[in-house]
């Protein structure tokens, strides 16, 4: 039997975030296979760890914004403790693959993969090196209090530190799709990206729901929109832009759900709070709740929203919205590596702001739309088990 | 729909109101004034968090007291004693500014943006803070509106044009109209603050900004001060509540047409220009300062009249004030005066050469109006609605044109035939905007509606 091991820069004993649940979906289909391994390298130790999943502090880190952390482990990571206590944990043979998530941990392995003749799958969620120059342009760390209280005073890196940054990220990912036998990506776009840096080897596994939405919509006696997202600031700063930074649109009866730790991210919004009188009353906050809470929340609401403008790879958020059945308004960047499936009916793509408050105030003030059946066949080709069936002979 | 009910006119702003009235308190006590006769008519005001009736006679008599000038007058004329507090805060000032002056200032600025940002982050985590607190409602949210007492029935129409965002809790009372059956009409008398937030007070921006959103989503109709600003709250109520509103222009009275005063002249005649406004960096004094200056540099300070500004001192002006204490050549030459009453201002608009208004943006511009009612000539910003105020007889430039002011000006002051012919087109052509005539505007609206 195979032996693999999973590297990735975050825990996955509870998923949350897009990138955890896809690493959790794969851990779960391989484990079925393979003799499979899941180590996290993160900058604190993570405390309610599951059993089967091991997990290195990295410890401390240079004091910088939080969008900037994966950076720093990647920069400092070779030649680190936690580096050395990967070399202990794999020495001897004792895995024919490793399977790394994000490129932000390669330079802790970097010698280890010459040294023990072990082969290399790069699992990339997005071009990495993009993504943080798109995020680092776009990022505002003063509109964020927690940034403030974590690092002081925040200070963004100016447009030369910016470029710098990414073009170290993209050395990286250039020498790991080098060393890689294969690369898994998320969209098609990703897939031309990584044959243009050189990869050879390359399949598309695109991201899924793995929660199976309600097949009926469900009566609710407040009249609301959702938001499914994590804490990750794109989905902070893209809810913002296009539906506040106040939330007049929504009406005195009527509500927008949080759903998610996308809830905490908004409240520690210094613009959310510079306008909390009128936001706070029209906004109803769930944190973190269970699947099936979520189901009944979303199954139950009007219309869900994608309010994003930033990122690569494909959004997970966008798969579980198609699947839950209720209407969906979204930007164009929300169906990115998803084309085929933005004309399905009631989907409405805009780009503004005014066109996204009106959009979904529309969804408000009508009567509620009924379960929207989408095409099947399609929304089939969305299931772990139907995208992972693929990639279980490339080990 | 014919309205059936009682006409309730909230006065709570004017009602409180002590000294001399200024903008929207003077446009809800002149508008009301005008409706105490009507017997389907009757006044209230907030008291805590009840809305309360108020008795018509003693309402009368506490604002024509102020508009007669006695209230405003035992006011402005009565020595301000200062309290135990203020002095002992000179007393330091004092003593701090022999031992340090010079050597703080360099600090001052830095130390008092630290201090300021410091509070702002301390004022947002325990905003955050409490409404993390809050729980969050896991079945029904459903609306909570607080209980509020009130003296309305249904089929009445409740209107308010005063400083709705503050002293009133009017969101909580709102939001059940439609339970107690009755209409709400509101007055909106500028977007300012939603479209030039820089010329706020600090720290109003969250109250007005609800007040704007709860005036979309709650009016049955709203009163708009001017094209202009109707036009803004259309545009707000579309774009930013994706709503329609329904709107008229009401536009606000001013004094009566110019006749020939008698002069009320207690001091030497010194010739001087006008302007009328609160002293905020809206306002855009800071024009006026440099074309004076530039005036008495080129002309030399025998030649160039006075310029007496009107208005209260208000916020983030301490660099402006500063400037003109040091400035040898405007000290003596620009004059502020806080505090005036009517006849007094009066007075000021029979004897000044011409007025000035160099203001960014307004929602109408009540100080054009009262130029022009005096037969006096009014140079005013040609931006937002005060074309519209002008009636096409003042003359317009760019808040931003410091050269075209400066130019204007020269002309008008060194030019006397110029200026008189100018007046003379005001005084012939100039059509009054009286407040029986906005009083008559809302009653229409209102038995409308």
């Amino acid at each position: 039997m195979k032996r693999i091991l999973m590297l990735a820069p975050y825990d996955i004993s509870h998923p949350v975030h897009g990138g955890q649940r896809r690493v959790r979906a794969m851990y779960d289909f391989l484990s079925k296979k393979f003799s499979v391994d899941f180590i996290s390298v993160t900058a604190k130790a993570v405390v309610d760890s599951d059993r089967r999943f091991k997990n290195i502090a990295f410890g401390i880190l240079p004091l910088d914004l939080s969008v900037l952390e994966d950076y720093q482990i990647m920069k400092n990571g070779k030649g680190s403790n936690a580096a050395k206590e990967l070399a202990t944990l794999i020495k001897g043979g004792q895995y024919d693959c490793i399977q790394l998530e994000h490129p932000w941990l390669f330079p802790l392995i970097e010698d280890i993969i010459d040294k023990e003749k072990v082969s290399l799958i790069y699992s990339s969620h997005n071009i990495e090196y993009k993504l943080k120059f798109d995020l680092l342009n776009h990022y505002d760390p003063t509109e964020n209090l927690l940034e403030k209280y974590h690092s002081g005073i925040a200070k963004k890196p100016d447009a030369i530190q910016i470029q710098k940054i990414a073009d170290e990220i993209a050395l990286v990912e250039k020498k790991i799709v080098h060393m890689s036998k294969l690369v898994l990506v998320v969209s098609e776009a990703d897939e031309l990206s990584y044959r243009e840096m050189g990869a050879n080897d390359i399949l598309l596994i695109r991201n899924c729901s793995g929660v199976e939405p309600l097949t009926e919509s469900l009566p609710s006696s407040t009249t609301y929109l959702t938001y499914v997202g994590s804490g990750h600031a794109p989905n902070v700063t893209g809810f913002l832009r296009l539906l506040g930074p106040h939330l007049g649109f929504i009406g005195p009866k009527e509500k927008c759900y949080l759903l998610g730790q996308v809830a905490d991210g908004i409240f520690m919004n210094s613009e959310f709070q510079r306008y909390s009188l009128t936001n706070i009353e029209r906004i109803v906050r769930f944190g973190q709740i269970s699947d099936d809470e979520l189901r009944q929340k979303v199954a139950a609401s009007r219309c869900q929203i994608l309010p994003i403008l930033e990122g690569g790879g494909t959004n997970l958020k966008t798969v579980e919205a198609l699947r839950s059945g209720r209407p969906i308004v979204a930007t164009k960047k929300a169906f990115r590596g998803l084309g085929e499936f933005s004309n399905l009916p009631e989907i409405v793509l805009v780009e503004t702001a005014s066109e996204f408050k009106y959009a979904v105030s529309q969804y408000l003030r009508s009567s509620a739309v009924p379960y929207v059946k989408r095409s099947e066949d399609l929304l089939r080709m969305l299931t772990w088990d139907y995208q992972l069936s693929q990639v279980e002979n490339r080990y | 729909m014919k309205n059936q009910g009682k006409i309730w006119l909230d006065v709570t702003t004017s009602n409180r109101w002590t000294s001399s009235f200024v903008g929207i308190v003077r446009a809800e006590a002149e508008i009301v004034n005008r409706f105490l006769e009507q017997n389907d008519v009757s006044i209230c005001q907030w008291q805590g968090d009840a809305i309360v009736p108020v008795d018509k006679v003693t309402y009368r008599t506490h604002i024509q007291k102020i508009l007669n000038g006695s209230a405003a007058s035992v006011k402005i004329h009565k020595p301000n004693r200062p309290t135990l507090k203020q002095k002992l805060i000179r007393t330091l000032k004092f003593i701090f500014g022999k031992m340090f002056v010079g050597r703080l200032e360099p600090m001052k600025a830095p130390v008092l943006q630290w201090a300021r940002s410091s509070w702002a982050l301390v004022k947002s985590f325990l905003s955050v803070a409490k409404s993390l607190m809050k729980k969050s409602l896991a079945s029904d949210p459903g609306t909570h509106a607080q209980k509020i007492v009130h003296p309305f029935v249904s089929g009445d129409t409740y209107l308010t044009m005063g400083l709705d965002w503050d002293d009133k809790n009017l969101t909580s009372f709102l939001k059940s109209k439609e339970q107690m059956g009755i209409r709400y009409m509101s007055f909106c008398y500028d977007l300012i603050p939603v479209n030039h937030p820089e010329f706020l007070v600090p720290g109003y921006e969250n109250k007005l900004n609800r007040h704007f959103v709860d005036m979309v989503w709650y009016s049955d109709h709203i009163f708009c001060i001017s094209e202009f600003t109707q036009k803004e709250l259309v545009h707000f109520a579309k774009t930013e509540c994706a709503k329609e509103v329904s709107s008229s222009v009401c536009y606000l009275g001013s004094f009566q047409k110019y006749t020939p005063a008698v002069s009320a002249r207690k001091r030497e005649y010194v010739p001087f220009c006008l302007s009328v406004s609160t002293i905020e960096p809206r306002k855009n004094h800071s024009l006026l300062l440099q074309v004076w200056d530039r005036l008495v540099r080129k002309h030399g300070d025998e030649a160039i009249p006075e310029l007496i500004i009107v208005g209260k001192v208000g916020w983030q002006v301490h660099d402006m004030m500063t400037a003109l204490r040091i400035n040898s050549r405007l000290k003596n030459k620009v004059k502020i005066q806080e505090n005036i009453d009517d006849a007094q201002l009066r007075d000021l608009y029979t004897e000044s050469l011409f007025t000035l208004f160099p203001s960014y943006v307004e929602g109408w511009g009540l100080p054009i109006a009262e130029s022009l009612s005096y037969g006096k000539v009014c140079v005013s910003s040609s931006t937002s609605s005060m074309p519209e105020v002008g009636q096409g007889l003042t003359i317009l430039l760019s808040p931003y044109d410091n050269e075209g002011w400066f130019t204007e000006v020269e002309k008008l002051i060194f030019h006397p035939e110029y200026l008189s012919q100018k007046q003379k087109t005001v005084v012939d052509n100039y059509k009054e905007f009286s407040w029986s005539k906005s009083a008559d505007n809302v009653n229409h609206w209102i038995r409308k509606i």
